[in-house]
C-alpha cells in the first residue's frame, strides 16, 4: 500500500516534467515554425522527464518506511535517474560521446564520486549526531 | 539563578514571584514549564478517558487523520490535531519532528545519523523515531545551538 503511494507520487512527477517538457518544445516549434515533433525528442522528452522523476522520489519523505529500506529506496531511485541520464547521452548525443569506453568511464566515474559522498555524509553525519548527542546531555541536565 | 523559598500560612495560595530586568529564552521557557504542569491531556483508549500529564509523552503521531499519545507502554487516542499540540507545547520540551510526528526531547535517548541530514531519535523506551532533515534545526534550536 505505501509502494502504491510512492508509485502514484512517481507518475505525478513523471507526468507534471512531460507535460512542462512538450510545452517547452512545443513553443521552440512553433518560433521555428516546426509543425512535427519527431520521435527522437520524444523519447528525449521521456527520459529527462524519467531522470527528474527518479530524482524526485529519491528525495521525497519516507519516514513511514524501516531505515535499511529508506536507504536502499533512496540509492535505487537516485542511481535510477543517473542511468536515465546516461541513457539520454548513449542515445541521444552525438559524436564522441556515442563511445562506449567513454560511456564505461563515465559509470565509474559516476559510482565513485557517489561513494565518496555517501561516506563524506555520514562522517559528517556522525560528528553532527555527536554534538547534538553533547547538548542533549546537557539540556536534560539542565532540565533536572 | 537564585531561588528562594519562604513559608506561608497553611490554608493560603501557594505563589510564584519571578524577580528580573528583561525575561531572556530559559526565563520565559522556566514560565512556560510552570504555567503548563497544570494542563492536562486526555487520551482515550476505546471506552476509556484518561488524564496524562505531559511530562509522561514520549511523542505524537498522526496516522490517517487520528492522533496518537505515545507514552512509555500505553498508546492512546488524541482529539486535537497535530498543529494544536504543536502550538500548545512548542514552548516546552515538544518539537515537530517529522510532518506527522512531535516528540518530546526529554524522553531522548540519543541520536544516531540515517543519511541526507535525517536522523533517528533512541527514546528510552527503546522506541525509534525519525528526525526529518527540515525540523533538525528546530530541534538543534531548542538544545540551544
Amino acid at each position: 500500500m505505501i509502494i502504491n503511494q510512492y508509485f502514484k507520487k512517481f507518475l505525478k512527477n513523471l507526468f507534471v516534467a512531460c507535460g512542462c517538457l512538450i510545452t517547452i518544445v512545443a513553443i521552440f516549434s512553433g518560433i521555428y515554425s516546426t509543425e512535427i515533433i519527431n520521435s527522437s525528442l520524444v523519447g528525449q522528452i521521456i527520459l529527462v522527464a524519467l531522470a527528474y522523476a527518479f530524482l524526485k522520489l529519491a528525495f521525497v519523505s519516507k519516514d513511514e518506511l524501516g531505515e535499511k529500506v529508506q536507504i536502499i529506496f533512496f540509492f535505487v531511485s537516485l542511481s535510477l535517474s543517473e542511468i536515465m541520464v546516461i541513457l539520454w547521452l548513449w542515445f541521444f548525443s552525438t559524436g564522441k560521446i556515442m563511445n562506449t569506453n567513454l560511456m564505461i568511464v563515465y559509470i565509474l566515474a559516476i559510482i565513485i564520486v557517489k561513494a565518496l559522498v555517501y561516506r563524506m555524509m555520514s562522517i559528517n553525519g556522525e560528528k553532527h549526531a555527536k554534538l547534538i548527542n553533547e547538548k542533549l546531555i546537557e539540556y536534560k541536565s539542565g532540565e533536572k | 539563578m537564585k531561588i528562594s523559598i519562604e513559608n506561608i500560612p497553611v490554608g493560603s495560595e501557594p505563589e510564584i514571584i519571578i524577580k528580573c530586568n528583561e525575561p531572556d529564552e530559559s526565563l520565559l521557557q522556566l514560565i512556560y514549564s510552570i504555567k503548563s504542569s497544570s494542563k492536562k491531556l486526555i487520551g482515550f483508549t476505546e471506552l476509556q478517558m484518561h488524564i496524562i500529564n505531559p511530562k509522561d509523552v514520549f511523542y505524537f503521531e498522526s496516522v490517517d487523520n487520528k492522533v496518537f499519545i505515545y507514552c512509555e507502554e500505553k498508546v492512546f487516542q488524541s482529539r486535537l490535531k497535530l498543529y494544536e499540540i504543536e502550538t500548545e507545547y512548542e514552548n516546552g520540551d515538544f518539537f515537530r519532528a517529522s510532518k506527522s510526528t512531535i516528540l518530546n526531547i526529554s524522553k531522548i535517548e540519543s541520536v544516531s545519523p540515517i543519511f541526507y541530514g535525517k536522523f533517528e531519535a533512541l527514546l528510552q523506551n527503546g522506541e525509534k523515531v525519525f528526525i526529518s532533515r527540515q525540523y533538525v534545526p528546530i530541534f538543534k534550536k531548542k538544545l540551544g545551538f
